[in-house]
């Protein structure tokens, strides 16, 4: 433990921290371009150089390891000479063009060359000039002003792990950028813009947008998935126009993904600002009051029971979730109501799950501590692109990755293994595991390599994610997953490798809330139980059920059957409270206009390890729209009970009784939740699909248009191609399909027609389309009771 | 030097012989199995003699794709050093030295010789492919100064009438 001291402050640092870091530890600034805290050192930038007694020549601060003894001096006369000296050189290149540089007034360089940079330079030569590169629509570059730091090098390299970025030639003639140009595949490209410490790289949606100076900034937490991600917020006229990472060091470290960042144009597209009411076969535009009397009314107008509610995946605050139970439950009576608008398997409905059966009980925090990672039925590059980095950290320390899913992942975890198993295959894998597990020679079939790989780890963790979770054998794989863990003692309260990984923080909330037709706030039974969300419309198009409330949610967008999601939406009346415009709301009876949760109201949101966190409003929701709660409580007063809460703190003073992990103010020192175990084994062996001559059809998450803001976005709808299918190139050339070509799908008596792109990741015999795109995408063909239905593809002209 | 994703479609992929092939393996051989990647530049090497003296942005990506490092990374290796060619060169690539022993020595009259006998400037390639005469930093040679290097052999002790000779007799 070397002691050190830096203008005359001294400090005890750990064995191996440099210079900068200790100096960062006692608050001291030294002026760096190349250094960041998340990357690993390069010491090109030379501006960080520091004074240290004894020796004859300044040093550089982030690289030089502190010693015991060392007398450092960040401000003498040797240091000042030498960061001018610094400054005079990387000015010589940087062009005098900080009036139309988006960093203007943000910038390091800016601000150190303030500081210690010459007035005028001694340079009488051309400055050079380099050709701006292609990175696709979310970076801009002006490559005249790259200093040569290497940030975004090193980020592409070590932290994206897509290696895209490099500095070709060298001297005078050295450029930063892509060997091959076109949009970066990193799906945290948006980091590099960030990390930048000139105007080189640009975040492309902001370009031209605002000065910096211009934008409030509130710093909030993201809600695009279950890792929670801690966000600034930049806004002007109440309009979001950019969002930088913000720095948590047990969450995202001072990332964010290109969704979390990018999204934000989503929030003024298409959005609900006034009431509505359907008047003689049209919404027509009304008032508040006269809306919520006519929601009242058709509440009112039917019996309890002929009540459900449906609430969205996304962008809903943990106090929208209560409302909307509590509305539900007490102030209409009716038992109907869910959020699992894409599960097919609700068998586990019946067993008294708990908290821990549906969180990432693996702390992030710990990920990279894990020494084997079992993926199942997850892609977690495009489900929770943080979460992903995370278990990179432990792949690149040496811990074995795995993945059995029913396609090869493109994926940044370097060594993992991946055994790509038929849809509706994955359990019987799984059952071989366990059975190798106890095996005393386990063989050596890929089961029995898994096994022993579980085996020998001492942190082990498996991970369910989007494919697994909406399988019809969800609850088979999770019991399996428990199992496995369970005999490979995995499961204590010192290492807890169960993980589930649900879609969104409100996922996670709308369970932990009680928006489950079987439990109440805090995993409480309840009685009667209600219906669930397939049961619900199914309900409804049998005519049972006879109005809807929806919370965010489209079931013809987001359920697993658009078929069954219309007919539930043409026999009933639908009330919706949403934030966005799509094919529920044109067929609502009264349209709500809420808000978007994070940014537009102060929320409380849960991540998918169990953390509660509060972000602040940033800008305001447009128009009439007003936060769910505030729209559920005031609908609540036309009913026989309202709702006891009319203000925030009265609500989150329920909510925390309820649920007390929602209180703010605890300690979060309770014990860790634990999982349930010893439930039966349910595994038994499916059915082969029919294998005809058709493809199966596999429905994956759409990462980028997976929630209603980012459907809207603009930017995002560059990033990926709609309306596309993707299949082997083998079965393409038996189909005499091209990339690219339109194709017809067909599926006994659906039939879309879509465009065809092949992609050599998809084993043969299957056909991949996306979910949450209803009636534009492959999702068309889904149904409930056929999870993996056989496709007829037939090339068009 | 960066080229845009569609200027590298349509001509056809290039591909390793056996024998290249055998001579990548006895390049590993030299290199400890953690430090793979520094098999690298030799391969670059091999690459460069059998796609006809230069790499191309094809040819960089085979190797990329041989070596499993990522075409990024291949790129840098092959833009920082000046002995990979990344344009087109002639049968000869006369690379003649004008640092400091070379030019003390006369290599100003040699070039000068050259460039009137080849009828080309630092850089070019002639229309028959035959030459391309480059300008190049210390060949090590400083002994037998001036000198040049033509593909893989040294001329020392030139003279302009000698490097005229040399010249007219390359086969």
């Amino acid at each position: 433990m070397p002691t050190l001291i830096i203008n005359g402050k001294e400090i005890t640092v750990a064995p191996g921290t440099t210079i900068m870091e200790a100096a960062r530890q006692l608050a001291i600034y030294i002026p760096h371009f190349c250094y960041h805290p998340s990357l690993p050192v390069a010491g090109n930038c030379r501006m960080c150089m520091v004074e240290v007694e004894k020796m004859p020549r300044p040093v550089v601060a982030c690289a030089m390891p502190a010693s015991e003894g060392m007398v450092v001096r960040t401000e003498s006369p040797m240091v000042l000479q030498a960061r001018k000296g610094v400054m005079e050189f990387l000015l010589i290149n940087h062009p005098l063009d900080c009036p139309v540089c988006d960093q203007g007034g943000a910038c390091d360089l800016q601000d150190l060359a303030l500081k210690y940079g010459p007035d005028r330079s001694r340079f009488s030569v051309d400055k050079r000039q380099v050709r701006n590169k292609d990175l696709g629509p979310l970076i801009e570059t002006e490559m005249d002003r790259c200093i040569h730091c290497t940030r975004c090098i090193r980020f592409s390299a070590e932290v994206a792990g897509t290696e895209e970025m490099g500095a070709m030639h060298r001297g005078d003639h050295m450029e930063v950028g892509p060997w091959v140009e076109g949009p970066l595949t990193s799906e945290l490209s948006g980091n590099m813009a960030e990390i930048c410490p000139v105007g080189a790289l640009n975040d492309k949606p902001f370009h031209f947008q605002a000065r910096s100076w211009e934008l409030t900034t509130s710093a909030g937490v993201c809600g695009h998935c279950a890792v929670g991600c801690h966000l600034r917020w930049q806004q002007l006229q109440g309009q979001v126009k950019r969002i930088l990472a913000d720095t948590c060091p047990t969450i995202n470290s001072s990332w964010i993904c290109d969704k979390g960042r990018f999204a934000c144009d989503g929030l003024s597209h298409a959005r609900l600002t006034v009431p509505m009411i359907r008047k003689e076969e049209a919404l027509t535009v009304t008032t508040w009051p006269q809306a919520l009397a006519r929601a009242g009314e058709i509440l009112q107008g039917v019996a309890p029971e002929e009540v459900a509610g449906l609430a969205g995946g996304y962008h809903l605050a943990a106090e929208d979730l209560f409302a909307f139970q509590d509305l539900l439950r007490h102030a209409i009576g009716t038992p109907h109501l869910d959020h699992r608008l894409q599960q097919r398997d609700f068998s586990a409905d019946e067993q008294p799950l708990t908290r821990g059966d549906f969180l990432l009980n693996t702390r992030l925090a710990d990920l990279p501590s894990a020494d084997c990672i079992v993926l199942v039925g997850c892609d977690p590059r495009q489900e929770a692109p943080i979460l992903n980095w995370r278990l990179r950290q432990a792949a690149l320390a040496g811990a074995r990755t795995f993945v059995l899913n029913t396609r090869r992942l493109q994926s940044t975890l370097p060594g993992l293994e991946t055994w790509v198993q038929p849809p509706g295959r994955e359990a019987e894998f799984l059952d071989q595991v366990q059975k190798a597990l106890k095996a005393k020679k386990p063989g050596a079939t890929p089961a029995a390599r898994l096994a022993a790989a579980l085996k020998e780890a001492k942190r082990p963790v498996i991970l369910l994610g989007a494919q697994a979770l909406h399988h019809p054998q969800a609850e088979t794989l999770r019991r399996q997953g428990v199992a496995i863990l369970d005999a490979c003692g995995a499961l204590s309260e010192k290492w807890n490798g169960y993980n589930l990984l649900a879609p969104s923080a409100t996922a996670v909330a709308a369970q932990d809330l009680g928006v489950v037709p079987h439990r109440g706030p805090g995993y409480r039974p309840v009685t009667p139980v209600g219906h669930n969300a397939g049961e619900i419309l199914r309900q409804a198009a049998a005519g049972k059920i006879k109005v809807l409330l929806l919370l965010g949610a489209d079931p013809i967008l987001d359920g697993v059957d658009p078929d069954l999601a219309r007919a539930a939406l043409a026999g009933v009346r639908v009330i919706a409270l949403a934030t966005h415009r799509s094919p529920a709301t044109e067929r609502a009876a009264v349209v709500l206009p809420a808000a978007v949760a994070t940014p537009e109201q102060d929320a409380l949101l849960v991540n998918g390890e169990g953390c509660v966190q509060r972000s602040a409003q940033a800008i305001p929701p447009p128009g009439d729209a007003r936060p769910a709660w505030r729209i559920l409580r005031a609908l609540s007063d036309t009913l026989a009970r309202p709702l006891g809460y009319n203000t925030l703190v009265t609500l989150r003073a329920a909510l925390a009784a309820a649920v007390p992990v929602y209180d703010l103010a605890a300690t979060g020192d309770d014990a860790p939740p634990s999982v349930t175990r010893s439930l039966a084994d349910k595994f038994k062996k499916v059915p082969a699909a029919a294998n005809g001559h058709g493809l199966t059809l596999v429905l994956e998450p759409a990462f980028w248009f997976a929630d209603a803001v980012a459907r809207a976005s603009t930017t995002l709808d560059k990033l990926a191609p709609r309306r596309q299918v993707r299949l082997n190139p083998e079965d393409a050339t038996r189909l005499g399909v091209r990339d690219g070509q339109r194709v017809r799908l067909t599926s006994g008596e659906r039939s879309i027609d879509l465009r065809a792109g092949i992609d050599a990741t998809i084993p043969a015999g299957t056909l991949f389309g996306r979910y949450g795109q209803g009636e534009e995408e492959a999702h068309h063909l889904g149904d409930v009771a056929e999870a993996f239905p056989e496709v007829e593809v037939t090339p068009l002209s | 030097m960066s080229v845009s994703s569609t200027e590298r479609e349509g001509e056809g992929k290039p591909r390793f012989s056996t024998t290249a092939l055998a001579e990548v393996e006895a390049i590993y051989a030299r290199y400890p199995p953690e430090h793979r990647r520094s098999a690298l530049l030799p391969i670059l090497h091999l690459a460069q003699r059998e796609f006809g003296g230069w790499l191309s942005h094809e040819a960089l990506a085979y190797v990329a794709e041989l070596t499993d490092i990522p075409p990024v990374r291949v790129g840098e290796v092959a833009t920082f050093y000046t002995m990979y060619n990344l344009k087109p060169v002639g049968r000869y690539h006369v690379q003649v030295c004008t640092n400091i022993s070379c030019w003390l020595c006369g290599s100003d009259a040699v070039a000068q010789a050259l460039q009137e006998k080849l009828q080309l400037q630092w850089g070019e390639t002639s229309a028959d492919g035959r030459f391309t005469l480059s300008e190049v930093e210390c060949l090590g040679a400083c002994v037998n100064a001036p000198a040049l290097q033509i593909n893989d052999d040294y001329h020392e002790e030139l003279t302009p009438e000698k490097v005229t000779e040399i010249m007219d007799r390359l086969p």
